[in-house]
């Protein structure tokens, strides 16, 4: 009887104290922080939240007055330290803000070109916050303004950076990849955001004029440490991600040879363009000390389809299908000049990771050129060799604009 | 129920889960020299050195089968001698339960139960560790055999899913940045933090074969090693070399990398459970022997309840008092100081001395064990 009753006190007492309740948070009370943009302004910082309007964190609020915390979208606070700013938001908004959800860190273009390296600890320090975070310097902005578009929902621009891979103009990096490359010698490209504007017609002036803006996501941000030296076209930043092997399943546009529709007879209008989907991409990395100085070989090895052509070409013509994976190679080939002559003549910074495969490479003469590998770099000589390999042409064999065998 | 043996299986699984709970957590490998690529070579050579460190242990356990560390220390040194090394070494169980039990409530806390009092978190492992410790050690040990296979088939599957999103090229190039003496200077620095061949020299007695005492420490030692190069290689190529240094509990921080299915919201969870198992493992291990050590200084038999209470209270105290008072970073670096001279200690110098000091009185000893089988026959 007396073990009876211990054991029951005991499930009683264990059942009340592991419920969870004693410092658990209603959702209701939490602000869930889904983007932040972090600025500086007068010397402080300025932390912009943009929380989630899901239903779960929105709608449990009884009251859905205008003004009501569920109708708040972004909260600002301003502080000492990023730690300081977000507490100081709680002065102007009633819910404790809760970052585990938060997926993109944006930085202001000012902040970033004076330093990101200290506001970044924070982000390293607290368990709240996640790693996987992308990071996107607000190009030509603040941070802030890149927040404050009425249409932004929740999971936007988060899902405008997942679709990176889809043009290969663009780059994604989260937190953990940036300080994974941060303490080497060479530079880092996270993402960029910029607002740009979008046509749109007024219906009663009947006149198409810039009226809405829209983010952008096009480009890189090149990172030396931790400042900002400057951006990537979107071009370029194709030629950055086959030299970095990051292609996935974007497309390529080039212009057709002249030469190659030469046999096909004109149906209908002729334009200038074939577009190859890649199917799959390798890109090799090697270095060779030629005449005492590092040399740079890039091999990429590329599978691809056709998805559009618009000159008319007879694709069912080995010479021809040959004549375009020599023309599509040449364009990546363009891309990666583009990117290294951004890199070596404007930038000064090895933002490829270069040096690593000099340093496995040769690691003898690594330890010689590390110390000043930058300035190495902007001098090394390169080659590229690319292989294109078209090997579906989609369910037609020949373009509509041109007549099949007749003559 | 004490009648019981030890298998070989659940004595190599006790060894292992305490290796790993150091390993996986704080991962002390990342932060020696050489400080580089090479360090996944370190932990392989640490393994050779780890063994030869501890011959002398190793051969007195071979020695006297039927006595622990602490029963050992008093038939070769004597009673008084032999007693006071044995508080001594039950001094250092108490150090290492209380060190692993630090480092417990500051990866819980830092990870999963951010908000959540020290005391809380204390008293929780407090009381699981006094509970398991007074029920014996067949008890634990069984309790090791069913968790340890899932802890470490756990995290041989974390090393696996994170490969994908590791990045291996900076692992490269492989012995061109180290110097030989800066490996086996590490090699030698992380084999000081294997003082788990004490929870082995204390079970001797209790193994079901004894025979088995050196395929128990070999085994253990290559296959905690073994699952210590996995880690620390997928831990270095996802974090790269400088931010896994930088960070308190490296393997998390690549755990919470691997990118899962969405059914899995937060696999770090996983992780921490695993982890959760190792060191309840160790922390229990060495509350263990310090309750063990004490019953036998104090002729108490191993049914005798109030020790592990009061060690047990004391363990918490201690615990609660460090946690609430110093990060365990501090704790951390001061630890790096005295890990050496106490290995030097307990697993070199009183293990050599106690070899010398029996080579001597060799014939007297065996002449007394002789004359006390017989008596006991």
């Amino acid at each position: 009887m007396k073990n009876r009753t211990f054991y029951i006190s005991l499930i009683l007492t264990v059942s009340l104290i592991l419920s969870s309740c004693s410092s658990s948070r209603q959702i209701d009370s939490l602000g869930i922080v889904i983007t932040m943009a972090v600025d500086m302004e007068d010397d402080e910082i300025i932390v912009t939240s943009q929380i989630s309007s899901s239903k779960e964190n929105a709608s449990t609020s009884n009251q859905k007055s205008a003004g009501s915390s569920s109708d708040i979208k972004y909260v600002q606070g301003r502080g000492k330290t990023v730690y300081d700013a977000l507490k100081n938001a709680s002065l102007n908004y009633d819910r404790e803000l809760f970052l585990s959800h938060n997926s993109i860190i944006i930085f202001g273009e000012e902040l970033a070109k004076t330093g990101i390296g200290d506001i970044i600890n924070y982000f390293s320090y607290d368990i709240g916050t996640r790693e996987t975070a992308y990071l996107l310097v607000a190009k030509e902005s603040k941070a802030y303004e890149i927040l404050g578009l009425s249409y932004l929902t929740d999971d936007y621009l988060l899902t405008l950076i997942e679709n990176a891979h889809l043009t290969a103009k663009t780059r994604n990096m989260t937190l953990v990849e940036y300080l994974r490359y941060y303490f080497y010698s060479h530079g880092l490209v996270p993402g960029v955001v910029q607002l740009t504007d979008k046509m749109e017609i007024d219906y009663e002036k009947k006149e198409k004029s810039p009226t809405r803006k829209v983010l952008d996501i096009t480009g890189g941000a090149a990172f030396y440490k931790d400042r900002l030296q400057g951006y990537y076209s979107g071009e370029e930043m194709i030629g950055f991600n086959f030299l970095i092997d990051e292609i996935k399943r974007n497309p390529i546009v080039f212009e057709t040879p002249d030469e190659l529709t030469q046999g096909s007879k004109l149906f209908s209008t002729r334009g200038r363009y074939t577009t190859i989907n890649i199917l799959k991409s390798k890109t090799k990395l090697n270095m060779e000390v030629r005449d005492e100085k590092p040399h740079l070989i890039v091999d990429v090895n590329m599978r691809g389809t056709i998805v559009e052509e618009t000159k008319g070409l007879n694709l069912s013509d080995e010479s021809v299908r040959l004549g375009i994976e020599d023309a599509c190679s040449k364009q990546i080939e363009k891309y990666i000049d583009m990117a290294m002559y951004k890199a070596q003549k404007e930038f000064k910074i090895d933002t490829f990771g270069i040096g690593i495969v000099l340093h496995r490479e040769y690691p003898e003469v690594w330890k010689e050129v590390s110390k000043n590998w930058n300035e190495v770099f902007s001098d090394i000589d390169y080659s590229v060799n690319v292989k294109t390999s078209i090997i579906r042409t989609g369910v037609i064999d020949l373009p509509i604009n041109i007549i099949k065998g007749r003559e | 129920m004490n009648e019981e043996k030890v298998t070989k299986r659940q004595a190599i699984i006790l060894i292992i889960l305490s290796r790993l709970s150091i390993s996986i957590s704080t991962m002390p490998t990342i932060d020696i020299p050489p400080y580089n690529q090479d360090m996944w070579i370190v932990v392989i050579l640490s393994a050779f050195y780890s063994t030869i460190l501890v011959l002398p242990l190793l051969f007195l356990a071979n020695r006297f089968v039927d006595y622990n560390l602490i029963g050992y220390m008093e038939v070769i040194y004597g009673k008084t001698l032999g007693k006071t090394l044995g508080i001594a070494y039950v001094l250092f169980f108490s150090f290492s339960s209380v060190i692993a039990a630090f480092n417990h409530v500051d990866l819980i806390g830092s990870t999963i139960l951010t908000n959540s009092m020290n005391g809380l978190l204390i008293a929780g492992l407090g009381v699981t560790a006094i509970y398991t410790v007074s029920r014996g050690l067949i008890v634990r040990l069984r309790a090791v055999e069913i968790f340890g296979p899932v802890a470490i088939s756990t995290i041989i599957i974390l090393v696996i899913l994170g490969i994908k999103e590791s990045d291996f090229s900076s692992l490269f190039p492989i012995l061109s940045d180290s110097t030989l003496s800066d490996i086996h200077s590490g090699a030698l620095q992380l084999s000081f933090y294997s003082v788990d061949i004490l929870l082995l020299a204390m079970i001797v007695p209790d193994l079901e074969d004894k025979k088995d005492i050196n395929n128990i420490f070999f085994i253990s030692i290559i296959t905690s090693k073994l699952i210590l190069v996995l880690a620390v290689i997928v831990t270095q190529a996802m974090l790269g070399l400088e931010q896994s240094r930088h960070t308190n509990f490296p393997f998390n921080l690549y755990v919470r990398m691997i990118k899962f299915p969405n059914i899995l919201e937060r696999i770090d969870v996983v992780f921490i459970l695993t982890w959760l198992i190792t060191s309840q493992a160790r922390v229990n291990g060495f509350l263990y022997l310090a309750v063990r050590g004490l019953r036998e200084i104090l002729n108490k038999g191993l049914k005798e309840k109030r020790i592990v209470i009061i060690m047990g209270i004391l363990f918490s105290v201690i615990t609660f008092i460090l946690t609430n008072r110093y990060p365990f970073n501090l704790i951390r670096s001061q630890l790096v100081k005295i890990h050496k001279p106490m290995f030097l200690i307990f697993i070199i110098i009183i293990p050599i001395i106690t070899c010398i000091v029996y080579l001597f009185r060799r014939r007297s000893i065996d002449q007394g064990q002789r004359l006390l089988k017989n008596k006991g026959e």
